[in-house]
């Protein structure tokens, strides 16, 4: 249920401002993707939607920005490469104050999500 | 640290935008092809896959758009964010903004209008090259009472031949000289110096050339250097001056430079150079007993001046054993050049430093306050937005942002404040340092602004976040804003401003008295009513006794036959207008070995009458006393001391034992010729003007005239009078005896009335800080009372006990005070006259002022407190 919040948030692009819990979320996405070495936004796009089972499908409009906001803070770098195709692109890459981000947010998530768990499934 | 970096990285992002551009494009259009190159992998056609990429990503312009936002520099928005939250809450309480506004503005004002004249007097380059390696050396002669004197010119020569430790020294002496020819004769301030004297400063001339090294030797002597001003002002900037002939002293010298604008040595009024050398002699006016030069050396550059202060030391001291008959006991001693040219005016401005910036504390402290009482006000709002997840961070800094705002404004407030002030502060810059360095709008003064009002806003952030990091959001949805430790700060705070406002009051308590106190002095004559002027007489037209004395009547004659004049007279110098022509009084009878230096002045027989003096024995001179009838003298009281018994008809001689003896006729009351505020001084001998060849320093110059009506009005006049009989005559120096005399204490009123001004500053915030913590206690105490009213307590006790509090912070603030008023007092000694540091009288005033001003300002929300209502302070809430 929380996944589905998440998507339906993800795609109204209007309520950012108000999706600060979002955005950590999709930037933990990004960082947990990018754990596994560099790829591109199409690529990492992709990455979460497989991993996720179709649940989640990251839209341009909200992957580009989180990017680029996190490579501002320092948390990834980018540079160009050729893919295996022969386009192109823009690869990302994990710094190592990302790597050290990834840990304190997915923590943080997971005091969240046994939180919420605990709610819903009282023992 | 973080807000330079983000900083850089956002000028950088300005400078690297297109490149961001293109990127940006290139890297969505990557997407769109990945994206079609994926879904083709999956089966799709190649139209059907393009088409399903473009509209996945629906506006290829939003996603740019969203992207470009995260571009934004963060912090920067945020700030600004701030910025426009700080404005609307400024617009929201106009009356509290612009009180704040005017209290910094005070603050800033009073600290930027004396940093100025500190910058001016201390900081400011002089204008020479190497500024820091020039030094003044003079002779120390502290066993007769001069630590810092003028050097006899074979010192000069022996100290320039036998250190190590300078360059070079140069020597020169002060001079005014006649000058004439096209216009009106003037008499200008002008230097004779070594030809030395400039490339030692360093300074090239605009136009000509340096002196050298042949010229100021006898025969070479007729050269002269002028000033830009002079250059401009007498010889309309002709660019072909140089090498001209004017008549200077009413003898051609050569111009053989121009000086460019802003040079000034020694002083501002310096006007023109001219060469002398000094020939190696053992006695007369270029030996070691007579003593009027300046001496100023460039240091070697690895020579401190401490260095070389030992090094002169040491060769006085040879000197001194060498020639013991005219150096036994001269020492010498060095200053920098610039502590040289302040020297008296240092302690007088940093007493103006701290009361400046005491104000600058007083309206922090008072703005804290204010800024306190809005914070709790305010604990509501803070609360709700913390409740919506603003951070304590992020409200400290939005109080801080809105403390650098108003600090912002009290500062433009304050610089523009201290801007009108600039006219009025250069009166208080010392003359040698006057003109070139007055005080202005420059780096410095805006540094120490910005300085200020950054520290000051910061300030007024820190007090009010104590508030924020510490609020408890429960107590403030309860109403119960009013934490414990503010109802500490505030009456803290009045304590403070009222110690501080007590320091400045008694300063400027201590500078007033000081110049009722020399105001009071009788300076042994009436300066009412008469006005001065200076005639220089020319040696060429001049040059007998005869001549000049037949010269003297006549302008006597017709001055004094003007209307509306009541009588004039000459004199050698008038009172303070110079220290010098002392000579030494041998009274007939046994030796003295002491024998008395008096200031010798050579007058017309008016001239005592005419200022004021008052005839105590004897009688006036008369125009009978000339170089037919026998030398006489009138001695001041204090001469008259020197006697045993009864002084007239007895006789003197001046200066050495080969001298003429002089009958004493008359003795009149003393003159405080060296200052008003100095209490030893020399006494005064007069003699008849058409009586002693004497030497010409001691030939009368100054004319002083007894008027009816309003000295002013007769200047044009007398004028036309004088030039009437010599047309060539130089005419300086006009102004009144009062003027002159006022001039002792001019500093002095420059500094009282900026004291005062501070004092006032500080009073009426002090006023304000102790209004707005009563009116704080009433209002936040408002319920209570009720209660208490509702009790049956009476008006009267509740007004008692919150004026009871107030008073209290005001007694301990007044304690402090006082303490530290007689510490810093001490430190002001050599500023006063009359009055000890500690006088009780200033300092108990001082206090009363304050409580007078506290009791005041208590008034209006003690009668507030009064008229409250039980039945509705109990139902507030």
């Amino acid at each position: 249920m929380v996944l589905d919040t998440l998507v339906a948030m993800a795609k109204n692009t209007k309520q950012r401002e108000k999706a600060a819990l979002l955005q950590g979320t999709l930037d933990m996405l990004i960082l947990q993707t990018l754990r596994w070495g560099s790829e591109h936004g199409h690529g990492i796009g992709q990455a979460i939607r497989v991993r996720s089972d179709d649940l989640l499908s990251i839209e341009a409009g909200s992957l580009y920005p989180a990017l680029h906001r996190l490579e501002r803070q320092g948390r990834i770098t980018a540079e160009w490469k050729l893919s295996e195709n022969n386009q192109r692109a823009k690869y990302y890459r994990l710094t190592a104050s990302g790597r050290k981000g990834l840990m304190a947010e997915e923590s943080k998530w997971d005091l969240l999500v046994t939180a919420i768990s605990r709610v819903r499934k009282p023992t | 640290m973080n807000w330079i970096r983000f900083r850089s990285k956002y000028w950088l992002d300005i400078f690297r935008r297109r490149q961001l551009e293109r990127e940006l494009d290139e890297e969505i259009n990557a997407h769109i092809n990945l994206d079609i190159q994926h879904r083709m992998e999956n089966g799709a056609p190649e139209a059907a896959a393009r088409a399903a990429a473009l509209r996945e990503i629906r506006s290829v312009s939003a996603v740019k758009e969203a992207t470009r936002d995260a571009w934004s520099w963060q912090a920067l928005e945020r700030v600004m964010q701030d910025l426009r939250y700080a404005f609307r809450m400024m617009r929201r309480t106009p009356m509290f903004s612009a009180l704040a506004i005017l209290v910094m503005g005070l603050g800033i004002g009073a600290s930027t209008a004396v940093f100025s004249l500190i910058d001016a007097v201390f900081l400011k380059p002089l204008a020479f090259h190497d500024a820091d390696r020039l030094v003044m050396i003079w002779e120390e002669a502290t066993h007769q009472g001069v630590p810092r004197g003028d050097v006899a010119s074979s010192n000069y020569l022996d100290w320039k031949e036998q250190s190590e430790a300078f360059e070079d020294l140069a020597a020169y002496f002060g001079n005014a000289f006649n000058l004439t020819g096209e216009g009106e004769p003037e008499r200008l301030d002008g230097i004779q110096a070594t030809p030395n004297l400039f490339p030692l400063l360093g300074v090239q001339p605009l136009l000509g050339r340096w002196f050298n090294a042949a010229e100021g030797l006898p025969g070479n002597l007729q050269r002269t250097i002028l000033s830009y001003g002079l250059w401009q002002r007498r010889f309309g900037g002709n660019p072909n001056i140089v090498g001209q002939s004017i008549r200077i002293n009413d003898q051609p010298h050569e111009v053989v430079a121009v000086m460019p604008e802003g040079f000034q040595f020694p002083r501002g009024d310096t006007q023109l150079w001219i060469p002398i050398q000094f020939p190696r002699v053992e006695s007369g006016p270029n030996g070691r007993g007579v003593h009027f030069l300046r001496v100023i050396g460039r240091l070697k550059p690895d020579v401190t001046w401490q260095r070389a202060e030992q090094e002169v030391q040491t060769v006085a001291h040879r000197l001194s054993e060498t020639y013991p008959a005219t150096n036994k006991n001269y020492g010498a001693v060095v200053f920098p050049l610039r502590q040289d040219f302040v020297q008296d005016a240092q302690s007088s401005l940093w007493l103006l430093l701290a009361a400046g910036l005491l104000v600058l504390v007083i309206a922090c402290a008072n703005v804290a306050n204010m800024l306190v009482t809005r914070g709790i006000g305010r604990s509501h709002e803070i609360a709700v937005r913390a409740a919506l997840g603003a951070s304590r961070v992020r409200v400290a800094r939005q109080l801080i942002v809105e403390g650098l705002l108003l600090s912002i404004f009290g500062s433009i407030a304050g610089v523009s404040v201290a801007l009108g002030t600039f006219r009025f502060l250069s009166r208080l810059v010392p003359p040698a340092l006057a003109g070139a360095v007055a005080p202005s709008l420059d780096i410095h003064l805006l540094g120490f602004a910005v300085l200020v009002s950054v520290v000051t806003g910061i300030t007024f952030g820190l007090v009010p976040l104590r508030q924020v990091l510490t609020f408890d959001i429960s107590h403030a949805f309860r109403g119960r804003a009013v934490s414990v430790a503010h109802s500490r700060i505030r009456p803290l705070l009045v304590s403070l401003e009222t110690a501080l406002a007590i320091v400045v009051i008694a300063s400027t308590g201590l500078v007033i008295r000081t110049i009722l106190n020399i105001g009071n002095v009788n300076p042994g004559f009436n300066p009412d009513h008469v006005l001065t002027l200076r005639l220089e007489l020319s040696p060429v037209q001049y040059p007998t006794v005869q001549s000049r004395v037949a010269y003297y009547r006549s302008i006597l004659d017709h001055v004094e036959a003007m209307p509306g004049i009541v009588s004039a007279g000459f004199t050698t110098f008038l009172p303070y207008t110079n220290f010098g022509g002392t000579s030494g009084l041998f009274i007939e009878g046994p030796p003295d070995p002491r024998p008395p230096q008096t200031y010798r002045r050579e007058v017309s027989p008016n001239y005592l009458a005419t200022i004021g003096v008052p005839l105590l024995k004897g009688r006036w001179f008369s125009e009978q006393d000339d170089s037919n009838h026998p030398p006489v003298v009138i001695i001041s009281e204090g001469t008259a001391k020197r006697f045993d018994g009864d002084p007239i008809g007895k006789r003197v001689r001046f200066g050495t034992a080969a001298g003429p003896w002089s009958t004493v006729v008359g003795v009149v009351g003393d003159i405080r010729e060296e200052g008003l505020q100095l209490p030893s001084q020399r006494a005064t001998t007069y003699a008849p003007y058409a009586q002693t060849p004497s030497v010409w320093f001691f030939n009368p110059r100054d004319l002083a005239i007894h008027v009816r009506g309003e000295p002013a009005s007769l200047v044009d006049a007398l004028r036309r009078e004088i030039w009437s009989i010599n047309p060539k005559q130089t005419i300086s120096q006009i102004r009144t005896l009062a003027a002159i005399v006022d001039e002792q204490v001019s500093d002095r009123k420059v500094q009282a009335t900026l004291l005062s001004a501070f004092s006032l500053a500080s009073i009426s915030l002090a006023a304000l800080g102790i209004y707005g913590l009563l009116s704080f206690a009433v209002e936040s105490r408002r319920k209570e009372f009720g209660l208490r009213m509702a009790l049956g307590a009476k008006n009267r006790d509740l007004v008692a006990s919150v004026v009871r509090e107030t008073l209290a912070s005001i007694g301990a603030g007044a304690v402090v005070g006082l303490i530290l008023a007689t510490i810093i007092a001490r430190s002001l000694t050599t500023l006063l006259y009359g009055v000890t540091p500690t006088d009780s009288v200033t300092l108990t005033g001082s206090v009363m002022i304050l409580f007078a001003v506290g009791v005041l300002a208590a008034c209006v929300p003690a009668w507030r407190a009064t008229r409250i209502d039980p039945m509705i302070a109990l139902r507030h809430d």
